[in-house]
């Protein structure tokens, strides 16, 4: 027969590991707010893309090129295509999806696309 | 409570002038503003201020970066001065881990507006970063800069940043000032704007200022008296809220640092 002891023990040992594994997960819950983290999966990487005038095919320098939105944070620095026209996006969270803006000879020119690490885009202006 | 500051040049002669306007002081002088301004934001205006003229500090320790990568990608940034030959910006504006790392050079234009360089240009070859970014590409460290050749010494007449390391509860309640070179706006124009910050973390500040692609590297500063100190480099943008790399003090003991290397 248990001692009325045993017993006693035994539930405080159960209600230490509830404790336990309850502030465990407490702190990592407050962690993760405080850190703002957004545990993304998939990779980062920088996309290629190359403009064209849509009339004549020939490439367009000088577009700059931003990114205005998308799935995750991304660095707030902007491309200028070269003489090709070619330009990067800079590193970002793939696969997602990303608004760009791209201003050109007092013009522009938004679009959402779906983005993967093997994506070039060719966007006609 | 000041930590740690790194004082930068204070106020100038025009700035003095009566009546000159100051946009990053406006708002600790019209609190009942600030507060019209939000709601505004929340019903969808833009709210980034033209700065122009740019030959005023601090908008003049502003510089536009023309950024040429190494595998020759070309980029638009923001930069400013903490000393005669220092350029604070974003690390990734400097280490560019998908277009070969080092850029080849840097084209630095203090107080670029449209078509007028009132302050020249300078092209940087020499830059700063830090492992935290260099090696493992890591957010919170996500700062650098340029090192300008010993005869470029834009600082001497724009005067330059200070810098601080602040607590969480003086960030909270400061404004915080944002200005940089926006290529929704072509990349050629200075563009400002306050809030409050909305949130941060240990190396992180976040806020809903508005900002775009061409102002990685901007200085998110606080105004004392008639001093300015940055606390943070903006970096990174997102619809729930734009951030900048806090300055804290080991991020502190570079840029002061790298200052000296630039005196």
């Amino acid at each position: 027969m248990e001692k009325s002891g045993d017993v006693t023990k035994q539930s405080r040992k159960g209600w230490l590991g509830i404790t336990v594994i309850l502030s465990c997960f407490l702190i990592g819950y407050w962690l993760i707010k405080q850190n703002n983290f957004y545990m993304p999966s998939g990779t980062t990487a920088s996309v290629k893309g190359m403009l064209y005038k849509s009339a004549t095919g020939a490439p367009v320098e000088g577009a700059i090129v931003m990114i205005a939105g998308g799935s995750y944070e991304h660095p707030d620095i902007a491309a200028q295509s070269d003489e090709q026209g070619t330009f990067y996006l800079p590193n970002i969270q793939l696969p997602g999806t990303y608004t760009l803006l791209i201003n050109y000879s007092n013009e522009s020119k938004r679009l959402t696309v779906n983005l993967t690490k093997d994506s070039v885009l060719k966007i006609p202006l | 409570e000041n930590l740690l500051e790194e004082a930068g040049t204070e106020v100038t002669d025009e700035e003095g002038e009566g009546g000159v306007f100051t946009r990053d002081a406006f708002f600790a002088s019209y609190p009942e503003l600030y507060q019209k301004s939000i709601s505004e934001v929340i019903i969808g205006t833009d709210d980034r201020v033209r700065i122009t003229p740019t030959t005023t500090f601090p908008w003049r320790a502003i510089c536009s970066l023309r950024i040429t990568a190494k595998n020759g990608s070309r980029w638009i940034g923001t930069g400013w001065l903490v000393a005669p030959r220092t350029v604070i910006t974003a690390g990734h504006c400097v280490y560019m881990h998908d277009q070969g790392g080092w850029p080849k050079s840097i084209e630095v234009i203090p107080g670029l507006n449209d078509a007028a360089r009132p302050y020249g240009s300078f092209m940087g070859t020499s830059f700063r970063s830090v492992a935290g970014w260099v090696n493992d590409k890591k957010r919170e460290y996500d700062y650098g800069c340029i090192i300008l050749p010993s005869n470029a010494r834009p600082g001497d007449k724009t005067g330059v940043f200070g810098f601080a390391v602040k607590d969480n509860p003086y960030l909270l309640s400061a404004y915080l000032n944002l200005a940089g070179y926006p290529g929704d706006k072509g990349g050629n124009q200075q563009w400002f704007m306050a809030r409050k910050a909305k949130s941060l973390a240990p190396r992180v500040i976040y806020y809903e200022i508005d900002t775009m692609g061409g102002q990685s590297g901007s200085p998110v500063w606080v105004k004392v008296g008639n001093a300015r100190y940055a606390v943070g480099i903006h970096t990174n943008g997102l619809v729930s809220g734009n951030s900048a790399t806090r300055i804290v003090q080991p991020v502190f003991n570079n840029l002061q640092a790298w200052k000296n290397l630039g005196m």
